[in-house]
């Protein structure tokens, strides 16, 4: 170790001589306080950092030896989102405060998922706002100096940072007190290893000193950022946060919650209407991915029981409604299509519709409309010739409880 | 570029060919060929001499430039004749061009056109030898061809005369021409992975080892009078020694993952390298009753190859660890320097100085020593993703990417040649 440190003040002393800077040949001993108090200094001052809330940060990055641009938002105290493009495929990366999602291309995933483990804690050390040196106590976790060593063939202050079960090491310039590199864990197609990260170009924006390049390598991968600009404050919506629903589901999204419902009904076309009222509880199960309504009424002296779904499947970009209920014993199975806010699913195709004496086919539509945030509309309609026209034979407003 | 910087640029490029050896071999010269991947001893390194050691700010001149396709194919050379191999919207080909002009001289599809997502078409490098050209398709058919023509000698489609399988990468690794033989590293069942073929005929002669193929290519070394190739391999990690017969030499075991070539370091030594957070290690081989063992010297996770070899310089080997390019001692692995900046990307050496191509088509000379990086020029030669090592043939430098192929002068720089 003693024979490491005089190398580096060696290597430090005949740097400056051939510069021939009047810097001192080493750097004097250096608590560990002291050390990160000069790379606060050096990154542009505690309260030029404290008064910066949310960052915008654009530029290139390379990996798989292509370049495409990416952005960059943090917002205190831990929200964060990575946009990228790796192999022609989006790798949009997200903490959301609470749980981190992503969009992953890379392995396939081009619609938002939770980030499984072990992959969850990276995205939540990667979410952390300032870097463990900026802000070691906010954080929780422990710098401690490890001494002056040779670093690539350059002197360097080493720092052991703990980030509770995880450690990190980093690598501080001697002469500007600013990152050269750190050494962390990241998670590569499931497999965890080491991940070197090199810190150069550094230029100020606004007062904040921060890295412009910074060179990763683990595995096999090799990724750049440069960062073109940065903007402090930046105004960034709420909901770029937030995990979307999944694809084709948003517009249901509101339709979760406890419901007043008025179920009028009619045996005929002709007949009048009677009206009746029910409690209906919707909840959205799967991520979002399926809705889930369960109500119980009367029909025609009848206590029902009905369970009814409502989910959407991307590959054929079809709307399903299943309704099942413990009267008539038959799963109803219908496939539509959503416009204009309105979803309309009929068991035409689907091999569902009921049988009436003396063998007559009836087949059902369901219509979901005037969906707002506190109320929506369920009709229920039936055909006797094959879906060229149609009897409305209910109809369901649901308001908010 | 400039008029004023035109005419300084002829004035140094004029200064310094008056200062060239003359012994440097002129394109075309069958001593300057370059007929295989790697160069002439399969090692990155070039006997060329009288090349410029720095170039002016324009580059080196550019002779030629044209499309050439998909591929990572790198190119050989052979009396004035450049093969590589490529692709277009369904077939992968061999191609031929004239080395001075770029011109089309042949064209000869080989197979289906390899699609994955690094980049499609072929990984393998021709070889040539003689008035034959080998070249081994993505899915792994080997094709023996007439340099002059393009016609077809032999095929045989190695995984089914071998029963292995294609890697999901593609089959990389380029063949390795040994006497009579062709050897290559096809994969296959038992006791048939490494195959040696008549180059003449394609006719099996033997095989050795069990295991699927590899990426990374053989090499052949004479060690202690013996004469022996080795197989750095993918899938076993080992590094196994053949001799001409066929008959396992030695073998190391090591880590899987290997894509770079095995490096020679004379006079017994072996140095191989894996990225994905392997690293390095340095064997030595010595024969004790004529019985061939080995030993590792030292190993190291300083120095991580990933598809892109390493060369040996007066000791001193230069590669890439992944994506920092470093020069690190043959004799302990302790690192000299590291220079930053070229991605993954690849390099050769000629007239002591490296040659060092960016993955994303910069080209650069510089010094090659272990006092430090010390650039001598710098140019954007190609744009796009370039994972193709540099060719070297008679001054002449040949590179491409997924799109283009060129060729430079350098010996020469700047002036009316210079297009980049």
């Amino acid at each position: 170790m003693k024979r490491s440190l005089d190398r580096c003040l060696a290597a430090l002393g005949a740097a400056v001589l051939l510069t021939g800077a009047a810097a001192p040949v080493a750097p004097a001993p250096m608590s560990v306080g002291e050390l990160l108090k000069r790379h606060i200094i050096a990154r542009g001052g505690a309260d030029r950092w404290r008064a910066v809330t949310s960052l915008e940060i654009t530029g290139t990055h390379t990996s798989f030896s292509t370049p495409h641009p990416f952005t960059l938002l943090r917002s205190r105290p831990n929200l964060y989102r990575m946009d990228r493009t790796m192999l022609r495929q989006p790798v949009i990366e997200v903490f959301d405060g609470q749980k981190p999602w992503w969009i992953n291309g890379l392995l396939g995933n081009t619609w938002p998922l939770p980030v499984p483990p072990p992959f969850d804690e990276v995205t939540r050390r990667e979410a952390v706002f300032e870097t463990p040196l900026m802000a070691p106590a906010d954080g929780g976790h422990k710098v401690e100096l490890v001494g002056l060593e040779d670093f690539e063939g350059k002197p360097a202050y080493k720092l052991k940072v703990t980030l509770g079960a995880a450690e990190e090491t980093w690598y501080l310039d001697p002469a500007t007190s600013l990152e050269v590199a750190r050494i962390s864990k990241t998670v590569d197609f499931f497999e965890e290893m080491e991940k070197r990260s090199y810190f150069s170009d550094f230029r100020s924006e606004a007062g904040l000193v921060m890295p412009h390049r910074i060179d990763m390598e683990y595995g096999t991968r090799n990724e750049v950022f440069e960062i073109t600009r940065v903007i402090a404050n930046a105004a960034i919506e709420p909901d770029r946060f937030r995990m979307p629903p999944p694809e084709g589901m948003g517009p249901l999204q509101s339709l979760a919650g406890q419901w007043d419902l008025k179920i009028e009904t009619r045996p005929g076309p002709r007949a009048p209407w009677v009206a009746e009222k029910a409690a209906s509880s919707i909840v959205l199960r799967l991520d979002g991915g399926l809705i889930e309504e369960h109500y119980s009424h009367v029909d025609q002296g009848f206590p029902v029981e009905l369970l009814r779904t409502i989910s959407y499947d991307r590959f054929g970009k079809t709307y399903r409604v299943t309704s099942t209920d413990n009267f008539s014993f038959q799963q109803n199975v219908m496939e539509g299509t959503m416009a204009d806010g309105r979803l309309t699913a009929s068991n035409e195709k689907t091999g569902t519709a009921q049988t009436a004496p003396p063998d007559r086919t009836v087949h059902s539509r369901i219509i979901l409309a005037d969906i707002l945030p506190d109320s929506f509309r369920i009709d229920l309609e039936s055909s006797t010739d094959a879906g060229k026209t149609w009897n409305t034979d209910a109809r369901y407003t649901y308001t908010r409880r | 570029m400039t008029r004023r910087m035109r005419i300084t640029g002829g004035f140094v490029v004029a200064l310094l060919m008056a200062c060239l050896p003359s012994v440097a071999p002129a394109a075309g010269d069958a001593n300057a060929d370059w007929p295989q991947y790697r160069g002439p001893q399969r090692n990155g390194s070039s006997p060329e001499t009288g090349l410029l050691k720095r170039w002016p700010e324009a580059g080196p001149s550019l002779l030629w430039r044209r499309k050439i396709g998909d591929g990572f194919s790198s190119i050989a050379v052979a009396r004035n004749r450049l093969f590589t191999m490529s692709a277009d919207s369904d077939k992968e080909s061999a191609v031929c061009l004239k080395a001075d002009t770029g011109e089309e001289i042949w064209k000869t599809p080989l197979g289906p056109r390899f699609v994955e997502e690094f980049g499609d078409g072929p990984r393998s490098t021709p070889v040539v030898d003689g008035d034959l050209v080998f070249n081994l398709t993505s899915y792994g058919a080997l094709h023996a061809l007439r340099t002059s023509d393009g016609s077809k000698v032999w095929d045989v489609d190695l995984m089914q005369a071998f029963g292995g399988h294609p890697p999901g990468r593609g089959v990389g690794s380029t063949p390795l021409v040994h006497g009579d033989l062709l050897i290559v590293e096809g994969g296959g069942t038992e006791g048939k992975a490494i195959q040696a073929l008549d180059k003449r005929t394609g006719k099996t002669m033997w095989t050795s080892q069990s295991g699927p193929a590899g990426y990374a290519s053989g090499i052949t070394v004479t060690i202690d009078g013996v004469q022996q190739d080795i197989f750095l391999r993918t899938g076993t990690g080992e590094i196994v020694s053949l001799l001409p017969s066929g008959e396992l030499n030695w073998k190391h075991a090591w880590i899987p993952g290997a894509i770079a070539m095995p490096l020679f370091v004379p006079p017994n030594r072996i140095f191989a390298s894996a990225a994905a957070d392997v690293g390095s290690i340095l064997i030595e081989v010595s024969a004790k009753d004529g019985k061939p063992s080995t030993r590792e010297v030292w190993s190291s996770r300083g120095m991580k190859n990933h598809f892109s070899s390493s060369l040996l310089v007066d000791g001193y080997i230069y590669g890439f660890d992944n994506a920092s390019l470093k020069c690190i001692a043959a004799s302990n692995g302790e690192m000299k320097w590291v220079q930053r900046g070229f991605g993954k990307g690849s390099l050769i050496a000629a007239d002591g100085m490296l040659i060092i191509l960016s993955d994303q088509g910069v080209l650069a000379l510089a010094e090659a020593t272990p006092d430090g990086y010390r650039e001598h020029g710098r140019l954007q030669a190609l744009t796009g993703k370039t994972w193709t090592s540099p060719t070297l043939s008679g001054g002449h430098l040949y590179l491409r990417d997924q799109d283009e192929i060129l060729g430079l002068d350098l010996r020469s720089g700047g002036a009316a040649g210079s297009g980049l």
